[in-house]
């Protein structure tokens, strides 16, 4: 048997591999050029973007828990404006494929983003934050209500003919609830989860040990709880679902293809290892080749209930 | 000898003395090293530049012009020195516990040591996994040679503050250090006749090993104050004295040197400086460095800070570390890319402490 057919097609988008670096961990990718060749990534998507450019939350951003780590880093950026000038001819240049996650105060901001967007050249698709646990305005407030996300997944949608990928938050009661809303608003997929919403403080001093008092916490601590969220989301909507939360490894990204991923996004760990890419496709690899199997794609949704019962039974 | 290493030695023959090494010479023109960089130590293991893209990465390294001590890079929207990083699995060779909560690790990394600039930085691991999760910055302290001047590795100063530092306390000869660099801007290596005066507070004195020899190459006139609480945080002294630095010691409970803080030789000196241009660099806690700063603008004179903001990634990615600067309408840019080092004039103070 050959080798087997990594590539995953999500929305008409064909990504030679299932593995994407996550919005908020790579930077606008560039930063990482010198370590990680961004064409063999399946894509990268970039830092959110707003329509301006914007400061961010003031030191300390980021503390680390454990297996974990919170930041409230507060969408510092350049604006989309400035990515479209200055981040994104580089990339086209080293054939990433682009997937620009986007934030906004307002439903305008981000169909504003949306049409600006479309009309740049070297964008694949577009990732509507509607999770950032970290800003006051918009974000994670359009995310937690069905309203919200109709109303933001529906603008951008009338907005742009650029596949939409709403990315979800986990700090709901029914994430499958809001994936089927994003889905019925027109989202071509949904990613999910993005940071669960948490906060640690220094007791000696009692004060909170983010500026922002909390964060959102990230790392191989939310990993269960984002596999559940995948698996219950994936079998909640028809669309694909894009996996992420505390992937460290290449067990791990088979874990969110078999609960329902069809591709996945690796954040916190990139910054532990920015060389985990290579060791991942190849863990992949392997694994497909050890289970027979041609395609990753045939991974996707494969989780077996059917040994639940006996296992009950006999424990 | 086995031919890898024999090419790591060639390499070697063929590198530049420190004077052309420190900034004359483009150190990013250099080819990466192969993978069995660390010669005759768990070869498959040594470095892990992704597969499949090192003969591209080598095309772009030959086309660099070989004299441009920094280059642009398009779209960053900033320059980073020449010397792009590598991550490393390297072996300790040394550890000297200098006390109960100093130390120094000697790490057989020569491909990033020969790299390393003054006052660029390492991120560092253990091992990889979950515990701690993140790496942790630390400046490159010496860099390390053999008998016959190549370079063999790089060591880092270290102090117990948390569990990591303890961790790398507790390290032994023979285990494994995950490390990536070199990273960061380096500091501005003056040239005769401006005088260098450095000025270091504890595990602070870690970037100036290797800006003495760099300056020291040059001819430059330097100077270390060296302050500590007690004269059990002062270190290496010989290596300077050595290097022809002239050194003044200060501790905060007069058990070494003068009584007192750093700052109280430093600003007699700054006020006897006379009219030859100077250079202050300065690395430590960031009262002192604040401090600092304000005693060399009010000499009028620049000063050079190395700050240690929490970091994430090290590479740019995470926007942890950030650091508010006054130029551009007060606003935040990352201590990992366009630090470590800051001009001291640049950097908000308010902000920091």
């Amino acid at each position: 048997m050959g080798r087997p057919d990594l590539s995953v097609e999500i929305a008409g988008l064909r990504l030679a591999n299932p593995l994407i670096a996550a919005s908020g961990c790579f930077g606008y990718g560039v930063e990482y050029a010198d370590l990680v060749d961004l064409s063999a990534l399946g894509a990268i998507a970039v830092k959110g973007l707003f329509l301006e450019a914007r400061e961010g939350h003031a030191p300390p951003r980021i503390v680390e828990t454990p297996s974990g780590m919170l930041n409230a880093i507060g969408l510092q950026g350049v604006g989309v404006r400035a990515f479209v000038a200055d981040k994104l001819p580089d990339l086209r240049a080293r054939r990433a494929v682009v997937i620009v996650n986007i934030c906004g105060s307002t439903v305008e901001e981000y169909a504003e983003i949306a049409r600006i967007l479309s009309d740049a050249d070297g964008v694949a698709a577009i990732e509507i934050n509607i999770s950032c646990p970290n800003i006051d305005e918009g974000g994670h407030t359009f995310g937690c209500s069905l309203a919200g996300v109709q109303d933001v997944v529906g603008a951008v949608r009338k907005a742009t003919t650029l596949p939409i990928f709403p990315k979800l938050t986990p700090n709901v009661t029914d994430v499958a609830a809001i994936a089927v809303a994003a889905e019925n608003a027109g989202a071509d997929a949904v990613s999910l989860v993005n940071t669960f919403l948490a906060m640690a403080i220094d007791v000696e001093t009692r004060r909170p040990r983010l500026s922002n008092v909390v964060g959102g916490l990230s790392g191989p601590a939310i990993r269960p709880i984002a596999v559940r969220m995948v698996y219950e989301c994936s079998n909640a909507v028809r669309i694909p679902v894009i996996g992420m939360g505390g992937i460290a490894s290449a067990r791990d990204v088979l874990e969110f293809l078999i609960a329902g991923a069809s591709a996945v996004q690796v954040g916190t760990a990139n910054f532990e290892d920015p060389g985990i890419w290579p060791k991942l496709r190849d863990g992949v690899v392997d694994y497909l080749t050890r289970h027979g199997h041609a395609a990753v794609g045939e991974l996707v949704g494969t989780v077996d209930l059917s040994a639940r019962e006996t296992a009950w039974v006999s424990s | 000898m086995g031919s890898c290493e024999r090419k790591a030695r060639r390499r070697n023959r063929r590198e530049p003395t420190d004077a052309r090494w420190e900034g004359r010479v483009d150190a990013g023109n250099e080819r990466l090293p192969p993978l069995c960089d660390l010669a005759g130590t768990r070869l498959k293991s040594a470095a892990i530049v992704i597969r499949g893209v090192r003969g591209a990465q080598d095309a772009r390294e030959r086309r660099r012009p070989t004299d441009c001590r920094r280059r642009p890079v398009a779209a960053l929207g900033y320059t980073r020195p020449v010397a792009r990083p590598v991550d490393v699995d390297a072996r300790i060779a040394a550890n000297h516990r200098l006390s109960d909560a100093y130390n120094i690790l000697e790490i057989e990394a020569p491909s990033i040591a020969r790299r390393t600039r003054p006052g660029q930085f390492v991120m560092v691991k253990r091992a990889l996994g979950c515990e701690p999760l993140l790496r942790r910055p630390f400046s490159v302290f010496e860099i390390l040679r053999d008998a016959r001047g190549a370079v063999t590795g790089l060591s880092l100063l270290s102090k117990q503050v948390g569990a990591v530092t303890r961790d790398l306390f507790r390290a032994e000869p023979g285990d494994r250090l995950r490390c990536l660099g070199p990273l960061g801007s380096p500091f501005t290596v003056v040239d005769p006749p401006t005088r260098a005066w450095m000025v270091a507070g504890g595990v602070g004195l870690a970037p100036f090993a290797t800006l003495a020899e760099a300056l020291g190459a040059r001819g430059v006139d330097s100077t270390l104050f060296y302050g500590g609480r007690s004269g059990d945080d002062l270190y290496r002294v010989p290596f300077f004295e050595r290097l022809g630095v002239r050194v003044v010691l200060t501790t905060e409970d007069g058990t070494r040197g003068e009584a007192g803080r750093v700052t109280a030789p430093l600003k007699r000196a700054l006020d006897a400086a006379g009219a030859r241009p100077l250079m202050l660099y300065a690395c430590g806690p960031t009262p002192m460095l604040r401090a600092v700063a304000e005693l060399a603008a009010d000499a009028g004179r620049r000063v050079e800070v190395s700050l240690e903001p929490v970091m994430g990634c090290g590479l740019g990615g995470c926007y942890s570390c950030v650091v508010r600067v006054l130029d551009g309408g007060a606003r935040f840019v990352r201590a990992c890319l366009e630090g470590p080092v800051f001009e001291g004039s640049r950097v908000s103070w308010a902000d920091l402490t």
